[in-house]
């Protein structure tokens, strides 16, 4: 008769798919899992936008270079970061070759579209949740000067009051196609494993 | 000998069974969509032309005024044939309209051009994730224009390409 609660406990553990504590390198592996809700792919006219909800969790783990961290270290990062939600966005060319020169006609617009994703794609970046559209607070554009077939970016947005589901806008203007929608969902966020500490 | 027709038979009907199925199984999946209805249930398609009606409303309505100013002008123009600077202020405004209407209609369609080819590059990609997803060899796209004849309407998958396209955009 006691074995029942303990067979539900397991199925529902299972059925949930959630991990109940990792390590940072598990961690980081888990959410940098699609299966897991929080990357979310999309690939339009050969131009392929990676989205990654980073918890700070994650953003912990990746600090500590697979080694275990203290319960205090932990925390203080938490309290840093806290306040804000992270993501980051790569933008990419799907068959692999230099994105800012996808239908590109000559160097000057190459020069237009890195001018533009360093200074003013923050504005047409928008997180929405519950009705609410979010402007993006913290960007980042890393330039790889074309040693890398895609373009990063780090975005944060200030945080949420209410659990929703976020999803984020991208008006893209460089690439020509339109606003782009990618949704995290609230579910798969509360599924983030905890960290083992030390 | 019994024993040896019972094995024939059972390995033949084996195989028809497995000739059937692998045929069955092989055959391809084609199927077809009402590209009008797709089109026009796009949530992207709708929220664009949402878009796009409020900014030709809004020139609209800049052209009607100055419209109504050059008639006021015109009238008052009629009772003093003579005052030539009220005739060429009417000219200026005249122009000024002209000008406005030219730049509105040039870009109104520049604007609906690239809405256009937005939604045709994301239906056209998440068409092609539809197929995959559901294995399917062929979409056709009934368009109206004579291509497809004749469809049984149990092919038609056009309801759920439109809700499999819309859950797509909104990043699902």
């Amino acid at each position: 008769m006691r074995t029942i609660p303990i067979c539900v406990l397991l199925l529902s553990a299972v059925a949930c798919n959630r991990m109940p504590s990792a390590t940072p390198a598990e961690l980081v592996q888990w959410v940098e899992n699609p299966k897991h809700g929080l990357l979310k792919q999309k690939i339009i006219d050969g131009i392929q936008y990676d989205l990654q909800y980073r918890p700070l969790e994650y953003i912990t783990a990746k600090e500590a270079d697979d080694k275990l961290l203290t319960t205090a270290f932990i925390q203080e990062r938490k309290a840093r970061l806290s306040g804000m939600e992270y993501y980051h966005l790569r933008v990419g060319s799907a068959n692999g070759g230099e994105v800012l020169m996808a239908n590109c006609n000559s160097q000057d617009d190459y020069h237009t579209r890195n001018t533009y994703l360093m200074f003013d794609f923050r504005q047409d970046i928008h997180l929405v949740a519950n009705d609410d559209t979010l402007p993006c607070m913290l960007y980042h554009y890393e330039n790889h000067q074309g040693l890398a077939p895609y373009a990063d970016i780090l975005m944060a947005f200030e945080k949420t009051g209410t659990a929703a589901d976020r999803t984020i806008l991208i008006n893209d203007k460089v690439f020509g196609n339109g606003l782009i929608k990618l949704e995290i969902s609230e579910q798969d966020i509360q599924q983030v494993p905890a960290l083992i500490v030390q | 000998m019994q024993r040896w027709i019972n094995l024939a038979l059972t390995v033949c009907i084996a195989g028809l069974t497995a000739f059937v199925a692998t045929q069955h199984f092989n055959k391809p999946k084609t199927v077809y969509v009402e590209l009008g209805k797709v089109y026009n249930d796009f949530a992207m398609k709708k929220e664009l032309q949402t878009k796009y009606d409020a900014m030709a409303q809004s020139r609209k309505s800049i052209l009607d005024s100055l419209e109504l100013q050059l008639k006021l002008m015109s009238a008052q123009l009629q009772d003093d044939e003579k005052n030539v600077p009220a005739f060429q202020l009417f000219e200026a405004k005249k122009q000024e309209y002209l000008t406005k209407k030219q730049q509105f209609d040039e870009d109104n369609s520049a604007v609906s051009a690239q809405y256009n080819e937005q939604i045709t590059k994301q239906m056209t990609q998440y068409m092609e994730e539809f197929g995959k997803e559901k294995n399917y060899t062929y979409i056709y796209g009934a368009d109206g224009s004579g291509v497809i004849m004749h469809a049984d309407k149990e092919l038609n998958v056009t309801d759920q390409a439109v809700q499999y396209l819309n859950q797509r955009y909104q990043g699902k």
